[in-house]
C-alpha cells in the first residue's frame, strides 16, 4: 500500500498529546514507508522540540515524517486517509477539501482502560461537515477493544536487560504531592531518580528519545497521563500511574477500571492491594502513607516485575492500534 | 440547536437529511475533559438503525414534538401497551422502538411518548426512576480494594454498580440519562 496519510493534532497542554501524536505518525510510517505521513498541529515548535532532527518542513520523498503548522496559508491537498486526535476536526476550509480528495477520516480518542471503550472500535462518526466515510478508535487495553499503541522506532527492540537498572525511579507525575509523604527509606530510593520529585517538572525537559531510554532504564516508573502511561504498559517494568484529573473526580473510574485490568496479572492478592493503595493515593482516592505498602512491594520485586512481563506478554497477544488501524485503511 | 451531549433516549434529530428517533443514548467521559456520545438512533422513515459516535460538543439540529405523558400498563409478548391517563388513548410498541426505556421500566411506570405528525416516534424516561435491588452481594464481601461500587440487578433486570451499603430490597434512584445510582430512596 502506498496511500499518504495526514494527523491532525491540537495540543491542548503538557506534552502528552505531542508525544502521543508523533508515536501514532512514527508506527504508520514504520509500515507505510513510501508513504507521506504529515502532521498537522498549532504548536510545531513542541513537536521539532520533543523529536529534534527527526523531522522537517515537508519536501518531496521526505523519509521522515514532515510537520506543518495548521493555518499555513491553506495550501492543504488532502492525503487519502486523515486521522484526527484526541476528538479534534479541523476548521471548514480543511474539512472541504478533505470531502474531495479523501476517502477515510479515522478519529483517535484519548485511552481509557475503561470497558465501555470496548463497544466503540471502528464505530462511524458523526461530524456534520464529513461526507466521507468516518470511523472512531478509542485505544484500550482489553481484548477485542481498538489496542493501544505499540512503539515502532526504538522501544519494541530495547534491550531492558542492559539498561535496567540504571536509575530506581523515575517519577513523571502531575501531582507530586501523595508521594512526599513517604519516609525517609523511601527517600533514599529516590537520590537516584532522573527528576527531582521535589522540583517542578516544568523546569525538565526530555526528548522523546531521552525519556524512553529513562522508563526502559528504572526499576519503578511513576507516570502520569497517557504518553508515558502507553509506554510503561509495554515495558515489563513495575509503574504506577497517575491518570489526568478530571472534573467531578471521573478519572476515578480510569483509575478503578485500570486497577481491575491488572487484577488477574497478580497472583499474591497482598500484593495486589497494595499496588492498588499506592495507585489509589497517587490519584487522590486515598489518602494513605504508602509507605508500607511499597517497602513490601520493594521486598518481593521480582515478583512485582513478574506481574508486569506478564501484562507486557498478554499486550503481545492483542492487536495493538496501529494494527487495527492499518486494517481498516488497506481495505480502501 | 443542541449539543450531543444533551442527547437523551427519545431525542429526535436531523442527519444527513434524515429524521432519526434516539434509542440508546451513552455519555462517556473521554480523556481530558472531553466526552463523546454513543448513540443508536432509529430512522423514522424506513426504520433503519445506526450506531454512531459522536463528540459531546457536536451541534445537532432537534426536531421540535409533541410530548405526552403515559402509562405503561401492560406487556404482550415483544409488545408494550401504554395508556394516555388523561385520554385513555392507547398505543402499543415494539421492544425494539423502546430502546434502554426497558431497562427501567416497571408496571405502571411514566414514559414520556412524542409524536411527530400525530405518530408516536420516540420514548423517552423521567431523569430518575426509584427502582428496588432484586440482588446484590452483602457488602462486606464487596472489594472495597479498588472500587467502592458492588454490582446489583434491579426489579427490571438492569445491573448497574451501586455502594457497599445497599442491600437486597432497599429501593433506589437512578439517573435514567446515565444509567448510574444516584441515591438510596
Amino acid at each position: 500500500m502506498n496511500k499518504n496519510i495526514d494527523i491532525f493534532c491540537s495540543v491542548i497542554d503538557n506534552f502528552g498529546d505531542a508525544g502521543y501524536t508523533l508515536r501514532v505518525a512514527a508506527s504508520l510510517k514504520n509500515q507505510y514507508k513510501d508513504s507521506l505521513i504529515n502532521i498537522y498541529t498549532d504548536c510545531t515548535e513542541l513537536f521539532f522540540k520533543l523529536m529534534p532532527g527527526r523531522y522537517k518542513i515537508s519536501e518531496n520523498g521526505a523519509p521522515h515524517i514532515n510537520i506543518f503548522p495548521i493555518d499555513s496559508g491553506m495550501d492543504y491537498r488532502a492525503s487519502e486517509v486523515v486521522l484526527g486526535m484526541f476528538q479534534f476536526f479541523p476548521d471548514e476550509r480543511y474539512i472541504e477539501v478533505i470531502n474531495k480528495k479523501s476517502k477515510i477520516f479515522i478519529g483517535v480518542d484519548y485511552f481509557t482502560p475503561e470497558l465501555w471503550a470496548k463497544d466503540l472500535k471502528a464505530m462511524p462518526l458523526m461530524h456534520q461537515g464529513l461526507k466521507i466515510k468516518t470511523l472512531f478508535f478509542v485505544p484500550n487495553v482489553h481484548a477485542e477493544s481498538s489496542g493501544i499503541l505499540r512503539f515502532s522506532w526504538k522501544s519494541p527492540g530495547l534491550p531492558t536487560d542492559v539498561l535496567y537498572p540504571r536509575y530506581i525511579s523515575n517519577a513523571y507525575l502531575y501531582d507530586y504531592g501523595p508521594i512526599e509523604k513517604l519516609s525517609d527509606h523511601f527517600y533514599s530510593l529516590l537520590q537516584e531518580a532522573v527528576f527531582d520529585w521535589r522540583s517542578s517538572t516544568q523546569n525538565r525537559f526530555f526528548t522523546q528519545d531521552e525519556f524512553d531510554e529513562i522508563l526502559y532504564s528504572s526499576k519503578y516508573n511513576w507516570i502520569r497521563g497517557e504518553d508515558s502511561f502507553s509506554l510503561a504498559l509495554w515495558s515489563g517494568i513495575p509503574f504506577f500511574w497517575q491518570a489526568y484529573k478530571q472534573k467531578e473526580m471521573r478519572h476515578f473510574k480510569k483509575v478503578w477500571a485500570f486497577n481491575e485490568f491488572i487484577k488477574p496479572f497478580f497472583e499474591d492478592s497482598q500484593m495486589y492491594k497494595r499496588y492498588v493503595s499506592v495507585v489509589n493515593t497517587l490519584n487522590g482516592i486515598y489518602q494513605n502513607d504508602i509507605t508500607e505498602d511499597f517497602l513490601y512491594m520493594d521486598k518481593k520485586y521480582g515478583q512485582l516485575k513478574g506481574v508486569f512481563e506478564k501484562m507486557k506478554e498478554y499486550f503481545l497477544k492483542q492487536k495493538t492500534l496501529q494494527q487495527n488501524l492499518m486494517e481498516n485503511i488497506e481495505y480502501l | 440547536m443542541i449539543f450531543a451531549g444533551e442527547l437523551k433516549v427519545g431525542y429526535v434529530i436531523k442527519y444527513n437529511g434524515g429524521l432519526y428517533t434516539i434509542q440508546k443514548a451513552k455519555y462517556n467521559w473521554s480523556g481530558r475533559n472531553e466526552a463523546t456520545m454513543t448513540v443508536k438512533m432509529k430512522n423514522i422513515e424506513n426504520a433503519s438503525t445506526i450506531d454512531i459516535v459522536m463528540k459531546g460538543s457536536e451541534k445537532l439540529e432537534d426536531v421540535q414534538l409533541d410530548h405526552r405523558d403515559m402509562k405503561f400498563i401492560y406487556a404482550s409478548g415483544d409488545s408494550y401497551a401504554f395508556m394516555d391517563e388523561e385520554s385513555y388513548e392507547q398505543i402499543e410498541v415494539f421492544a425494539d422502538d423502546l430502546g434502554d426505556v426497558l431497562n427501567f421500566l416497571k408496571e405502571d411506570g411514566k414514559v414520556i411518548v412524542s409524536f411527530y405528525e400525530n405518530r408516536p416516534v420516540a420514548y423517552a424516561l423521567p431523569k430518575t426512576v426509584t427502582l428496588e435491588v432484586t440482588y446484590t452481594e452483602p457488602g462486606e464481601k464487596g472489594d472495597s480494594s479498588g472500587n467502592p461500587l458492588k454490582p446489583a440487578k434491579v426489579e427490571t433486570g438492569y445491573e448497574l454498580g451501586v455502594p457497599l451499603f445497599v442491600n437486597i430490597g432497599d429501593k433506589i434512584i437512578i439517573d435514567t440519562k446515565t444509567g448510574e445510582y444516584l441515591s438510596r430512596a
